[in-house]
């Protein structure tokens, strides 16, 4: 399993859990908090799932920011512009 | 060779000589301690090489050397040897406790006074170091030991310069801090140094190249150094890998 998804899984599936995992071996993680603990199963399911929830949540935003240059009546250029 | 009381018309022979040869380029007739030794009159002139696995110590008595009388010490095991004052006494402004591969000149100002003299000088012994090359991913708020030193044995007045080095820590965004560390023994053991890098910005990034150094003494004895992490936010991952190494050194530096 890749490291960066195991971590983004874990935050997902147990934000408020506590834990550490030396390396990316299932096996090596360490569960500190007293209740759930995700399986391998369970791991592999939501690293499964992160792209999707990723490409959702990108698309999401991005008509949410649609949304709001059509109500300002400006470009996204011009709004990088206001910012800079 | 051992110091020798010589007399008038004496004839040394050719092995004599050799040995005092060699007695006079540093070296000498050396005797192997596999064990805790106190020294004895006959070991002026000679080396006294320690080789033991466990701690062992070297006891130094008064009315056995004469003044100028030297006596070489070796430490070539892995156990601490350390020079003990018996009845004499022993000045240094080295350490008394030699690591593997460490030794140096007992030198007798009087018959009750000895000083020691480290080969190398004063320099900065190595202590103890760890390094680690496996990312370690750690949850939110929770300090989390990331490198262990080997146990060495600290000594009392010393000081100690403990360098604590991670490549690449995380940092999350909307001001969320990373936090290392140099810590006694554990996440809950005195803390001598800290580092903390706190990100504003809506956009997560890197710290490159924490680098925590200290200086400090530490109680007499058996002694482990950690250094940990802390990430707020969210679970997060320190990275390390090939050529990308966490590195904790412990240097004795003098008094």
């Amino acid at each position: 399993m890749k490291l960066e998804l195991i971590v983004k899984a874990l935050n997902n599936l147990v934000p408020d859990a506590k834990w550490s995992l030396l390396g990316n071996d299932y096996a090596d993680l360490v569960w500190l908090s007293e209740g759930y603990k995700p399986s391998v199963a369970d791991l592999e399911k939501e690293i499964a799932a992160i792209p999707g929830k990723e490409a959702q949540a990108k698309a999401a935003a991005d008509a949410k920011k649609a949304a709001l240059l059509v109500k300002l009546g400006i470009t996204a250029d011009e709004a990088a512009l206001l910012l800079s | 060779m051992a110091k020798q009381t010589f007399t008038t018309g004496q004839v040394l022979t050719a092995a004599q000589m050799t040995s005092l040869q060699q007695t006079a380029m540093g070296g000498g007739s050396t005797t192997a301690k596999t064990g805790s030794y106190t020294l004895v009159a006959a070991d002026a002139g000679t080396v006294v090489q320690m080789n033991s696995a466990s701690a062992t110590t070297i006891t130094v008595n008064t009315a056995l050397f004469a003044a100028g009388d030297t006596v070489q010490i070796q430490n070539i095991g892995a156990g601490v040897c350390t020079i003990t004052a018996g009845t004499a006494t022993v000045s240094t402004s080295s350490t008394l406790s030699l690591q593997q591969y460490n030794g140096g000149m007992l030198f007798f100002n009087t018959t009750s006074a000895a000083f020691y003299f480290a080969a190398g000088g004063t320099g900065s012994i190595l202590m103890a170091y760890a390094t680690v090359n496996t990312s370690l991913s750690v949850s939110a708020g929770v300090e989390t030991i990331s490198i262990t030193s080997p146990s060495f044995t600290a000594v009392a007045g010393r000081l100690y310069k403990i360098t604590y080095y991670e490549p690449q820590l995380p940092l999350t965004q909307n001001a969320n801090a990373t936090t290392a560390a140099i810590r006694l023994t554990n996440t809950s053991g005195t803390k001598y140094q800290t580092s903390v890098a706190n990100n504003a910005s809506a956009t997560a990034g890197f710290v490159e190249n924490t680098h925590l150094v200290t200086i400090t003494t530490l109680t007499a004895g058996s002694t482990v150094i950690v250094g940990t992490l802390n990430f707020a936010g969210l679970g997060q991952t320190a990275v390390r890998g090939s050529g990308q190494l966490a590195v904790l050194i412990i240097q004795d530096i003098g008094v």
